[in-house]
């Protein structure tokens, strides 16, 4: 039998001190014994060796179970978002791509170019680009009647040009020919503003998303004085 | 006489026990490395589109600013260029129109690969040369193919579906006032394999 002595001020249990073997006692710094009946502390040294239970096994396996399937989960999320991203500067992409080929146009035929009547193309029926395009890399929704991702998006898809419509993302109703009233004429032929939104619709990793993208072109011209 | 349970464990329960922290081990480690793995992939991704984002935004400042008729030579599709020269409009003075000096963005092949480089008077005595992107192949990719890159070949036909045969990393192609850039940059990533980034972006001069 050894006789546990403290250091530094630290109790240490020596339950077999002394000859009280069944006594837990602790030897405090010069030689003060207290004496603790094992019965009053609840349980003896002994029981802080025991091994887990099966329930707490399972409860750690799931909790880190649950952990790992959070993390891999997160991670797939970040690479699918990488992935709409991606998509998603296709459509910015084609959309600037579009407005800066109806810039290239001439003013007084974007209209009849981009709406959606083939009668009207300045070039002969059906020469023209029309109202909807196709986006390389992006599939159209399914409903989409042309299959084209992309749309041109006019104050009317008919020949006809009219200021009086309603369409809150083209701010119209609108002045589009300078003189100064909203009237129900035709302004295909003399219209000196026309507000366009570029539309792109895709299916695509998230799902059925899109993009638009609004301008006014506008008729400028330098006078000479 | 309190009885003493110093009981260990036995063989079963800690083989179970290794059993089961070596799958979670396993698992975590592949989960570890797989996000590792895609987090350079991605910040790869985002650093070389960039690149290109950037490089791509300086030319297309550029010829925006420029006039259709001072960018030369002019090319139209299927002919193309990878060398420009045109002068920016800086403003006007007194009612007149002030150009730049000119300038010039061109592909040029070097040992260590193609550059996209920026000149402002080339050919003159104060001549400045800016290399605005690396990373530029010698043969371009494109988008225009599909979702899938597809590299050009030099063999005179157009592979990669954009209407221009055997381009480089950079080309030019006008109809208009409109010009067609075409930039490709790639680099090798972090799996080993070359990973382009490729645009085709449209811009009418302004001036």
């Amino acid at each position: 039998m050894s006789s546990d002595t403290s250091s530094g001020g630290m109790a240490r249990w020596t339950p077999w001190a002394h000859g009280y073997a069944a006594t837990p006692v602790i030897t405090m710094r010069r030689g003060l014994e207290i004496r603790v009946a094992a019965d009053r502390l609840g349980q003896v040294p002994g029981d802080h060796a025991r091994g887990m239970t099966l329930v707490e096994v399972m409860v750690a396996v799931l909790i880190l179970t649950v952990s790992v399937y959070l993390l891999s989960s997160t991670i797939t999320a970040a690479i699918g978002h990488t992935r709409i991203k991606r998509e998603r500067a296709i459509a910015v992409e084609a959309a600037m791509n579009l407005l800066e080929r109806m810039r290239n146009e001439r003013f007084d035929q974007l209209f009849a170019s981009y709406n959606g009547v083939p009668d009207d193309d300045p070039g002969g029926v059906g020469t023209a680009p029309g109202s909807n395009f196709a986006v390389v890399g992006l599939d159209a929704w399914e409903d989409d009647e042309d299959a084209l991702a992309g749309e041109v998006i006019l104050p009317s898809s008919s020949a006809v040009l009219l200021e009086d419509v309603e369409n809150r993302v083209l701010s119209m109703p609108r002045d589009l020919n300078a003189d100064l009233m909203i009237d129900d004429e035709d302004h295909a032929r003399d219209y000196v503003l026309l507000p366009v939104t570029v539309r792109v619709a895709w299916t695509g990793k998230g799902g059925n998303r899109s993009f638009e993208m609004s301008t006014m072109f506008a008729k400028l011209e330098k006078l000479d004085e | 006489m309190i009885k003493q349970r110093n009981d260990g464990f036995t063989l079963l329960e800690v083989m179970i026990a290794l059993t089961i922290m070596a799958l979670i081990a396993v698992n975590i480690a592949m989960v570890t490395r797989t996000g590792s793995e895609a987090a350079r992939a991605g910040i790869f991704d985002i650093t070389l589109n960039d690149e290109a984002d950037t490089t791509l935004d300086r030319i297309t400042l550029a010829v925006m600013s420029s006039r259709a008729d001072d960018i030369y030579p002019r090319r139209t599709s299927p002919g193309f260029t990878s060398d420009i020269t045109y002068s920016v409009t800086l403003g006007y003075e007194d009612g007149v129109e002030v150009q730049s000096p000119p300038e010039n963005i061109s592909f040029n092949e070097t040992p260590g690969g193609g550059q996209i480089v920026w000149l402002e008077s080339p050919g003159e005595a104060d001549e400045r040369r800016v290399v605005w992107s690396n990373w530029v192949p010698t043969l371009g990719s494109s988008i225009f193919a599909g979702q899938a890159f597809t590299k050009e070949e030099l063999n005179g036909v157009d592979d990669n579906g954009n209407e221009l045969p055997d381009e480089a990393g950079l080309a030019f192609d006008m109809d208009g006032d409109l010009v067609n850039i075409h930039l490709t940059i790639e680099r090798i990533g972090p799996r080993g394999s070359l990973v382009p980034a490729s645009r085709l972006v449209q811009v009418t001069c302004r001036n």
